[in-house]
């Protein structure tokens, strides 16, 4: 598990703040608490999960989530609440909540959720890391090269390649090997699956 | 004082004082108009019995037939209120009947004043002595006036008016009713026509002695007057007690059905400290299977395990006291302190509906004498109705400001919110039945009002600067004012 992933506890009522940071901290994770919405969403948010109770007095927990997608956070959330009934339940996963508790929450549940939403945070935050690598590589590829780039994904062979571009053969695979190289990419498939993440299209 | 005058004035004494004692109890309930006929009677038994004194220690023949003359008038009277008596407290009577008597009476009366010396005589030539209940009295020497048929077939027709309306109300089961007021006007009624008619006709020598026989009468009808006024009585009593426990009744459901609509919250007020508890506990047991565990943290945890203990025994306990079914129990108290005992109730369900709270309480507040469960019941709805009212309105900052002051003399509550605002006819909200909800019982604000009436104190509702917002004032004496 990621060391510096963070539990943010958001809830009013001061004494279950307390209660539920004494014991995940207890079980050692990292744990910033909130007693107001407007405080935790002012917060700049590293990767980890939020534990949102959903009735608060000035913002209910639902319209928290909304709030934080609006502002582009992605961070998993699991929604704790005193008096969950169906209904509630379906709108909070609908929303997008990776868990949905009620309270009285016996500890191993709690664990158990904020060990699966860390996960999935770890998880997300490592593809959102390789993406980001990717995309500094594609970055780095001169133009001739991205032009060979998009012409390799369409699965033509070299000679068509050089043909199009009006180059030789040879030149083709030069840019190849070096696109495959600073792409890192392994195969042709490999390459492929790259420029869909993204978001390369194949030449015409 | 001879015999004759002082049977006769005790007679006149006893029919007046009875006779006040109904019109009193006439005057004070105006529907009772059998009373009223009741002190016709007596008056006019009264004013016989003077006459027939009158009469009977005449001195000259004059005088004799001019007492006689004026004697008609109270017979008349009694006539009257004998009929009026029978048709409203028996309720039977044929009316034809009743105006025929009457119509006759009165047929003998103009006769009387028209004919000289009166009906009862052509002429009174002079005055023999007779000796009657141990006395002696005057009796007249003369023709009698056939004309006095008149007045006599008009007695005949009140005694089958009477017998007639008697045995109707004997069928429709007012029993005692008819045996008392039918059967001693009718014995009493009879046994003075005879007198009168022996004695006018001089068959026999007992001088008129109609007050006598109306005197009995008069006693054995006060006496079912006086049952009624029993009756009357305990059923007033039964009837208050109705009337509390029935207000009771109502308040108690008005409070059931105010927490009903908390449910949710009220739950989640119970909920909390235990979800407090027991993550509390269990970050404790964490604690605990540390190698060297750190005690302050474990005493601490403690510490607040008790108080989430403590704030949920004091959830139960006030939930438990605005349930019970409870005698009224005036204390004295600080009206700040029940109306913060509502908002920990209520901080859930205000929460919950995204009502923002402010308050301005006036510390101190002069105390006031008052049940703290009735005055929590009617904060507990003005709050409820104020959320309510904000819920389905458009606003976007719900609003709920609530202000205690004083003036010395009173103490006041004002509970404002910017909700859906008051209807044109303020007054209706009041009314029972009035409800916006769909599954109201349309009591709360009416029971409100009589809670703070039974504190004599006020309660009213005014709009407030704008169009949708509206604010409640309650107004109770303070104690050292109230006596």
């Amino acid at each position: 598990m990621n060391d510096s992933a963070i539990v943010y506890l958001v809830d009013d009522e001061l004494g279950m703040l307390k209660a539920l940071a004494r014991l995940l901290g207890g079980e050692g994770f990292l744990v910033k608490s909130f007693d107001s919405a407007k405080t935790f969403l002012a917060e700049p948010k590293l990767h980890g999960c939020v534990i949102l109770d959903v009735a608060m007095p000035e913002m209910n927990g639902m319209e928290v989530l909304r709030l934080l997608r609006v502002q582009g956070s992605n961070i998993p959330v699991i929604f704790l609440t005193g008096h969950g009934d169906i209904p509630m339940s379906v709108r909070a996963m609908k929303s997008g909540a990776v868990d949905f508790l009620t309270k009285p929450v016996k500890s191993d549940d709690l664990i158990r959720a904020v060990k699966s939403a860390l996960q999935a945070s770890a998880q997300h935050s490592q593809e959102q890391q390789k993406l980001e690598r990717l995309r500094q590589s594609h970055g780095q590829l001169t133009m001739r090269e991205r032009e060979v780039m998009a012409h390799i994904i369409t699965g033509k062979p070299n000679k068509q390649i050089a043909f199009t571009l009006g180059t030789t053969e040879q030149t083709v695979k030069i840019h190849r090997m070096r696109v495959m190289h600073k792409m890192q990419a392994e195969s042709i498939v490999d390459l492929v699956h790259i420029a869909q993440s993204l978001g390369v299209s194949p030449a015409e | 004082m001879s015999p004759v005058s002082i049977i006769w004035s005790m007679i006149a004494a006893a029919c007046l004082t009875l006779g006040m004692v109904h019109l009193m109890v006439w005057w004070q309930n105006k529907r009772k108009t059998e009373r009223l006929w009741f002190s016709f009677m007596t008056v006019g038994t009264a004013c016989l019995a003077f006459c027939e004194l009158a009469m009977m220690k005449a001195q000259t023949p004059e005088a004799f037939s001019t007492v006689l003359r004026w004697l008609h008038l109270p017979t008349w009277l009694i006539f009257v209120a004998i009929i009026g008596f029978v048709l409203v407290y028996l309720r039977t009577g044929r009316h034809w009947l009743a105006a025929s008597v009457i119509g006759l009476r009165t047929v003998t009366l103009v006769l009387n004043f028209l004919f000289d010396p009166n009906i009862n005589y052509r002429e009174i030539t002079g005055l023999r002595d007779v000796s009657y209940l141990g006395d002696h009295v005057a009796m007249a020497i003369g023709r009698p006036n056939p004309m006095m048929l008149v007045a006599q077939i008009a007695l005949v027709l009140l005694l089958i008016f009477v017998v007639d309306a008697s045995l109707k109300a004997w069928r429709l089961g007012e029993k005692r009713r008819a045996l008392f007021t039918g059967g001693s006007i009718i014995l009493f009624v009879a046994m003075g026509t005879l007198n009168a008619v022996l004695s006018f006709w001089q068959v026999v020598d007992v001088p008129i002695s109609a007050s006598l026989f109306f005197m009995g009468m008069i006693l054995l009808m006060a006496f079912d007057l006086s049952l009624e006024t029993k009756r009357a009585a305990i059923l007033e009593v039964e009837l208050r007690d109705t009337k509390e426990s029935k207000y009771k009744e109502v308040n108690h459901l008005g409070r059931v059905a105010a927490l009903g609509e908390l449910s949710v919250s009220l739950t989640h007020e119970m909920n909390q400290p235990l979800a407090i508890i027991l993550s509390n506990a269990q970050a404790a047991q964490k604690l605990l299977t540390q190698n060297d565990p750190d005690l302050t943290d474990v005493s601490e945890i403690l510490d607040e395990i008790v108080n989430e203990d403590l704030r949920a025994s004091e959830t139960i306990k006030r939930l438990r006291a605005l349930l019970q079914r409870g005698e009224v129990n005036s204390q004295i108290l600080d009206l700040n302190e029940v109306i913060t005992e509502v908002f920990h109730l209520m901080r859930n369900e205000m929460a919950r509906r995204q009502v923002s709270l402010s308050h301005d309480l006036a510390h101190p507040l002069p105390h006031i004498s008052a049940d703290r469960i009735q005055l929590q019941q009617v904060m507990l709805n003005l709050i409820l109705n104020a959320c309510e009212s904000m819920e389905s309105s458009s606003t976007n900052t719900r609003q709920l400001h609530i202000t205690t002051k004083s003036d010395g003399t009173s103490v006041s509550l004002e509970v404002s919110d910017n909700g859906q605002g008051l209807p044109a006819d303020v007054e209706s909200i009041f009314q029972p039945y009035y409800t916006t909800k769909d599954q109201g019982l349309g009591m709360g604000l009416a029971i409100c009002r009589s809670i703070i009436a039974a504190h004599h104190g006020q309660f009213w509702a005014e709009p407030g600067r704008d169009q949708c917002s509206a604010t409640f004032h309650v107004v109770l004496p303070v104690k050292e004012v109230m006596k």
